[in-house]
């Protein structure tokens, strides 16, 4: 196949590129409210563990449960918006199935939250096998069922959006390999400068989130039976191993979708072109093993796992992540340095983005060395890795896409004071929230934990400051989001 | 826990597991520093080996979410 036509881009009619916006705008409006209720909830956890807000530890457990289950949910359908956004410039995706998935995972949010503030359900979004069935009376076996069914079904909208982007991948590339840049990097194929960063990004988190939704579904399933057929009783050591592995893909593969702004805008603000070849392929086929190999890092304090899985683990987890960031990283750098891109909001927040995620890796690696994750794993140090490169890598992929769609991408608006005022608190508070976090961790202040020794208390003290901070720049960030979003134009 | 003492000096092996759901093993010494963990798992037992250099009154905390009592589980371990 010619160069020209792998790299020309999609016609869609004009109702159809009018309703894909207004999906697209309903995803990332959607998802940043989530976004900001949860990070309130944050600040309260964060409160009560430093005495400064009273609520019982049903409650703590419950906005624990909320918090975890909201973000990622968050996640995943706003980066789905940032993606499909981009893909379908490429391939030729169904604004019903766009939808469809949207309605879907509406409704697993209504059971979840009827599950966690109705039927009391306080298991933590991870639902550890056999937490969900075992409360002591806490909360029954219908809440418990209510959020696992919610999960699954926001799983099972996801793998029929996924079969979309597979069937629309494969007729317009022939094999998920080619839009990989398999056969380039192979050299089947001469290399093509101009084969889209955005679909072989989609095409990776394709491959890992299909298994990681599936291996989640059963999951999920094993544990409903549970509910209902106790007799019926998983091995824990498995239902972990398939609980962590969805979890960990699922929320690392928002991130490798949300990049797809940092390959599509910074060029717009650059004028020059994000150009794919042979380490970005390389880069890409990698994290795709990565992503699926790494997640036993979470099972290194559980003895009977095999040797072989955890060495693994941990020999992955070095490189966890790595290859993608520095292609990107690095390609983001040649591209902004001497070209005189203009710094809007949208600019700064996508570079800021490489750097939150490339600092947030740093104490993943770290905790992943066994000798280190046995004196911190499961300490607030976890959370500290986690809020760094979520708070700082990819949040700021998501506003920096609101903000390209709400008017900076099409008018070229230089930053309000606003804007700026809300930039800086978000980035200040998002650093000290992850570092206190850290620092908790590094002096051993165990995670999920409703009520806090004294010993600890001026460190969630802290945090609380900080999480306010966060909230400030978050407020800014939707209101500026909510008004100029809705009537926005498409960006040209 | 059976015994809650140990004597320091010598390999103790703590052979950790769960009765319901998962919990978490934590070692921590005086001064609230976590020094060693493993999980306690319904259905499999974890063999812990520490060797505690210097006698005092160690705390084992719950290091796995385990439902709404989780961060009461708290308690007290004296090595002679
Ligand atoms: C103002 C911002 C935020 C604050 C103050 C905050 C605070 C917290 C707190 C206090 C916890 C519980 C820590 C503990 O184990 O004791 C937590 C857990 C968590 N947070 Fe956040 N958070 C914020 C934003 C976010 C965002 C934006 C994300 C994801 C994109 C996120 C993802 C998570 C996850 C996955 C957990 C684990 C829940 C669990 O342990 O079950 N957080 N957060
Ligand atoms: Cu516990």
């Amino acid at each position: 196949m010619s160069t020209t036509e792998v790299s020309s881009k999609i016609e869609y009619s004009d109702s159809e590129n009018r309703n894909a916006l207004i999906a697209v705008k309903s995803h990332l409006i959607a998802g940043l409210l989530v976004f900001l209720l949860m990070m309130l909830a944050g600040l309260a956890m964060r409160a009560a563990q430093g005495t400064w807000l009273e609520i019982g530890a049903d409650l703590f457990y419950q906005i624990m449960t909320v918090h975890g289950a909201g973000v990622v949910g968050a996640a995943m359908i706003t980066s789905t918006g940032v993606q499909w956004y981009f893909l379908r410039q490429y391939v030729r995706l169904s604004n019903g199935v766009f939808w469809t998935n949207f309605f879907i995972f509406l409704t697993g949010v209504v059971l979840i939250l009827g599950s966690i503030f109705v039927g009391k359900y306080g298991g933590a979004w991870t639902f550890l096998f056999p937490l969900p069935a075992i409360s002591m009376g806490a909360w029954s076996a219908g809440a418990a069922a209510a959020f696992q069914l919610g999960l699954l079904i926001i799983g099972v909208g996801f793998l029929i959006l996924y079969l979309d982007f597979g069937r629309a991948i494969l007729a317009r590339y022939g094999s998920l390999a080619r839009a990989l840049g398999l056969t380039q990097l192979f050299g089947k194929e001469p290399v093509n400068y101009k084969h889209p960063a955005a679909v072989v990004a989609s095409t990776m988190v394709l491959i890992v989130n299909f298994m990681g939704i599936a291996a989640g579904a059963v999951v999920l399933v094993m544990g409903l039976v549970n509910l209902f057929y106790p007799e019926f009783k998983p091995d824990a050591l498995l239902m972990k191993n398939l609980i962590y592995f969805f979890g960990h893909v699922v929320i690392n593969a928002t991130i490798y979708a949300s990049v797809i702004a940092v390959y599509e805008l910074l060029p717009r603000y650059t004028g020059r072109p994000w150009k794919t070849n042979k380490p970005f392929y390389a880069a890409w086929f990698a994290i795709v093993f990565m992503v699926m190999g790494v997640y036993p890092h979470h099972l290194l304090m559980d003895f009977p796992m095999p040797t072989w899985a955890l060495i693994t683990a941990q020999v992955l987890s070095f490189g966890s992540g790595l290859p993608v960031l520095v292609v990107t990283g690095y390609g983001a750098l040649m591209i902004v340095y001497r070209s005189g891109i203009t710094w809007s909001t949208s600019a700064k927040l996508l570079f800021l983005s490489m750097f939150g995620w490339a600092a947030g890796v740093i104490p993943a690696i770290l905790d992943a060395m066994v000798t280190v994750n046995r004196t911190f794993h499961n300490t607030l140090w976890v959370p500290g890795h986690f809020h760094f490169y979520l708070l700082l890598g990819l949040l700021p992929m998501l506003i920096g896409f609101a903000y390209f769609l709400a008017g900076e991408g099409d008018r070229k608006e230089r930053p309000k004071a606003v804007d700026s005022l809300g930039f800086y608190a978000y980035l200040i508070g998002a650093f000290m929230t992850s570092m206190v976090f850290l620092a908790s961790g590094a002096n051993s202040i165990p995670r999920r934990w409703a009520v806090h020794l004294p010993e600890w208390i001026g460190f969630a003290q802290a945090g609380t400051i900080a999480a306010s901070l966060v909230v400030l720049g978050m407020l800014l960030f939707i209101t500026r989001a909510l008004i100029s979003l809705p009537g926005a134009n498409n960006p040209r | 826990m059976t015994p809650a003492t140990v004597k320091s000096g010598q390999p103790v092996e703590f052979q950790v597991s769960a009765a319901d759901v998962n919990h978490g093993f934590g070692i921590y010494d005086e001064n609230l520093v976590l020094i060693a963990q493993t999980q306690a798992m319904p259905g499999y037992t974890n063999k812990l080996i520490h060797t505690f250099d210097k006698p005092g009154k160690f705390k084992i905390l719950c290091l796995e979410y385990c439902g709404l009592a989780h961060h009461v589980m708290i308690t007290e371990l004296t090595v002679e």
